[in-house]
């Protein structure tokens, strides 16, 4: 008890020299802990964000060669697909039916490129939900060729509610079609990803990329647990393959792998995913400057929600007889987590650079106050405090630094953190966002571990000072004249 | 009396067969209009021979402040299928180039020294063209003549030819072809969409004539949709000598940027 006492006394007495330890020590637990929990916001919000646009966790899209030998995105007749879905016996939160409009929307001289999803609104409660509106109304007057359309988007076009709009879009077979719509609704721009995105009626959408009634391009589900996304697709995987002829998932990130199709339980590999036509005329552009990881990441979306490539689709596909393939949230994520885990990774470097220069900092302090403290340890030898003691004493001042540090430092990154979100951002893709703010998601295995190495690492740089202090010989540390 | 109006019956029914049977002999139908198309077509492909032009492009839009202008040289091998184009402006864009074999084609950036493969049906930068109109004509084979009607466009009497199609894959689902009557060139083709309305209109105002090939020099393609928006592309230096076969190549396209 004492040798705290001693030690807290220490701490006190030199302000100065352990308020700059604290804040070194504090500025490396400030740093990771702010970057972890942006991340985590990010990684969050990018999953939720996803969630929400593509309406589930797990997407089946299928692929049909035409009599021309086109390929086509389009799912016939969903009754296979949903009993394979109650088979299965995953818990499903939804399963919902959209197409993908790729193009551009008109009025008059105003022309912009658009995504339009094509939806059915009875089902979309929970897109009706968060897709909140500035002007108009999901239910008053939503005719077939309604459409909402996100506030900047109508911002461009100089478009109100009630206004007719024209899109211009490419079929499934890419010929060239043009349907118009009326606005019924404008969305509020919570998401600039989503604000790329306008929503339109199913059937309407599927007319317009020369589709039959019913027919539809991708069957989304909202998994009750996102959790078990990979889990259920694996399930639904095997069981869909049963009956009908699936494309397996590429197990490896890169999608030029070769893709497997199982055929009742037959497997077939082709070494080349051909790519189909789904419909659109691309346009889209980046996402907000975000650079080449964002171009991937729009890659990978299109590819995995439908929107342009079809992975999977086999040069096998046979006239009439559809290729269904599975993608999840997760494939989507790929290339966010990738961007996230480099972000992680040069974040963590530079808490391990900090903690190296905290190190040498604490040791060579810790060195002076052994100098300093020469004819005092002395002092307290010859009163009869053990070698052991003194060692401690100069461990458990190592260890208020590194708590006093690392606690700091983890308290001001949550203030830092927490205050931020109420901040609106610009400048950043509101894919990462949530209602156009960032989120910070504490990590408490990330704190624990943060509060746990400064507090050990404190300690191993002072333990060489800590520990000649205690060896020093009590007559020989008295005559000095430190 | 009687004789009088037997033979006014006579000459009356006499009138009305002989112009019954002239109209007939003289009257068009769907089937021959469609080979008129394809001579149209036959016109304007340089089978025999290659065929190298400057090509110059001046593209409006409400968005823009001024028009904005491109240049390329063109390669044909009609032949072959195959053609290659190569930017001269602007500046920026200059070396850039694109390679149609069939119906693959490739682009090819200076910058990141890479081909990525490019479909027909894309507009080319910026512009209302697309790939597909710098190919060879195929509007014979890619569309049926439906219907037609007389008319007049300008100064010259034309025959309006309603045209469908022939598969989902053609890039308009409809066209109306305006062929002069006299010498079957094609001066306006209106392109609709699937859902029958006017997409894109163009004209072909002024003709080259060298041997029995017609060479439209100057093409207009006005975006229907967005007023203001259109097209002007006009062909110059034109010249049908041999091409070297190294030239249809990406390695030729890369050399030159070397």
């Amino acid at each position: 008890m004492i040798v705290r006492q001693i030690a807290l006394r220490n701490v006190l007495r030199q302000k100065r020299r352990s308020l700059l330890l604290i804040a070194a020590i504090a500025f490396g637990a400030f740093a990771i802990t702010l970057l972890t929990g942006i991340t985590g916001g990010i990684e969050g919000n990018t999953r939720g964000n996803l969630t929400n646009l593509y309406g589930g966790h797990l997407y089946i899209r299928g692929v049909e060669r035409l009599e021309t030998g086109t390929l086509i995105q389009v799912i016939r007749d969903e009754t296979p697909l949903v009993a394979a879905i109650d088979e299965a016996g995953i818990e499903v939160e939804s399963v919902l039916k959209r197409t993908s409009i790729r193009g551009s929307l008109i009025m008059g001289s105003f022309e912009s490129s658009a995504t339009i999803m094509g939806v059915d609104w009875k089902e979309e409660a929970l897109l009706k939900e968060r897709l909140p509106l500035v002007s108009g109304s999901f239910d008053s007057g939503m005719a077939e060729n309604s459409i909402i359309i996100p506030e900047k988007l109508a911002l461009k076009l100089k478009a109100e509610v009630g206004d007719e709009i024209l899109a211009r879009m490419t079929t499934v077979t890419n010929q060239n079609n043009v349907v118009n719509f009326i606005v019924a609704g404008i969305a509020k721009d919570t998401s600039d990803y989503a604000d790329a995105y306008s929503y339109a009626d199913l059937d309407y959408t599927a007319k317009a990329l020369n589709l039959q009634p019913g027919e539809f391009q991708s069957l989304n589900i909202l998994l009750k647990d996102a959790d078990s996304t990979d889990a259920a697709a694996a399930i639904l995987q095997e069981t869909m393959a049963k009956t009908l002829t699936v494309s397996v998932r590429p197990t490896t990130t890169d999608p030029t792998t070769s893709t497997t199709v199982a055929t009742g339980g037959e497997t077939v590999t082709s070494p080349v995913p051909a790519t189909g036509k789904t419909g659109g005329m691309g346009g889209m552009g980046g996402m907000g400057g975000m650079g080449g990881g964002m171009s991937s990441l729009r890659s990978s979306l299109g590819t995995v929600a439908g929107v342009s490539g079809v992975p999977g689709a086999t040069t096998d596909a046979a006239v009439g007889k559809p290729i269904y393939s599975i993608s999840t949230i997760n494939d989507m994520m790929k290339t966010v987590d990738n961007l996230l885990s480099i972000l992680d990774s040069i974040g963590k470097a530079a808490f391990g650079i900090l903690l190296v220069i905290t190190m040498v900092g604490i040791g060579n302090t810790f060195r002076m106050m052994l100098l300093e403290r020469t004819k005092e340890i002395g002092t307290m030898r010859a009163l009869g405090m053990q070698r052991k003691e003194v060692l401690w004493v100069f461990l458990y001042e190592a260890i208020f630094l590194g708590l006093a540090g690392s606690l700091a430092g983890i308290l001001l990154a949550f203030v830092i953190g927490f205050a931020s979100q109420l901040l609106p951002m610009s400048g950043i893709n509101s894919l990462f966002l949530l209602r156009g703010h960032i989120s910070f998601v504490i990590d408490y295995v990330m704190v624990a571990i943060v509060l746990a190495s400064l507090i050990a690492l404190s300690v191993i740089a002072a333990f060489s000072p800590s520990r000649r202090a205690s060896l020093l010989d009590p007559a020989a540390a008295l005559r000095s004249t430190h | 009396m009687m004789n009088t109006f037997k033979f006014a019956r006579r000459l009356l029914l006499a009138t009305a067969f002989f112009t019954i049977t002239s109209a007939s002999a003289f009257a068009i139908t769907n089937e021959e209009l469609q080979e008129k198309l394809s001579l149209s077509d036959y016109r304007a492909t340089f089978s025999g021979s290659d065929f190298q032009a400057t090509i110059k492009m001046v593209s409006t839009d409400p968005t823009f402040t001024e028009p904005k202008v491109r240049e390329y040289t063109q390669f044909r091998r009609d032949g072959n299928d195959a053609m290659v184009m190569v930017t001269l402006l602007p500046e920026v864009d200059k070396g850039q180039g694109k390679l149609r074999i069939d119906e693959n084609m490739w682009s090819y950036d200076p910058e990141s020294r890479n081909f990525t493969h490019t479909t027909l049906k894309e507009n080319i930068e910026g512009t209302d063209v697309k790939n597909n109109d710098m190919k060879k004509p195929t509007i014979a084979t890619d569309y049926t003549v439906v219907g037609f009607k007389e008319g007049k466009l300008g100064a010259f009497d034309v025959y309006i030819i309603d045209l469908k199609a022939v598969n989902e894959e053609v890039p308009y689902a409809f066209q109306k072809a305006y062929m002069r009557k006299d010498n079957f060139v094609l001066l306006m083709i209106q392109s609709y969409s699937l859902t029958d309305r006017l997409l894109r209109t163009t004209y072909y105002p002024t003709y080259s004539k060298i041997d029995d090939k017609y060479i439209a020099t100057t093409t207009i393609y006005k975006d229907e949709l967005v007023a203001g928006k259109q097209t002007t592309v006009t062909m110059f230096n034109i010249s049908l000598a041999p091409i070297p076969d190294t030239v249809f190549s990406k390695a030729y396209i890369e050399k030159i940027n070397k």
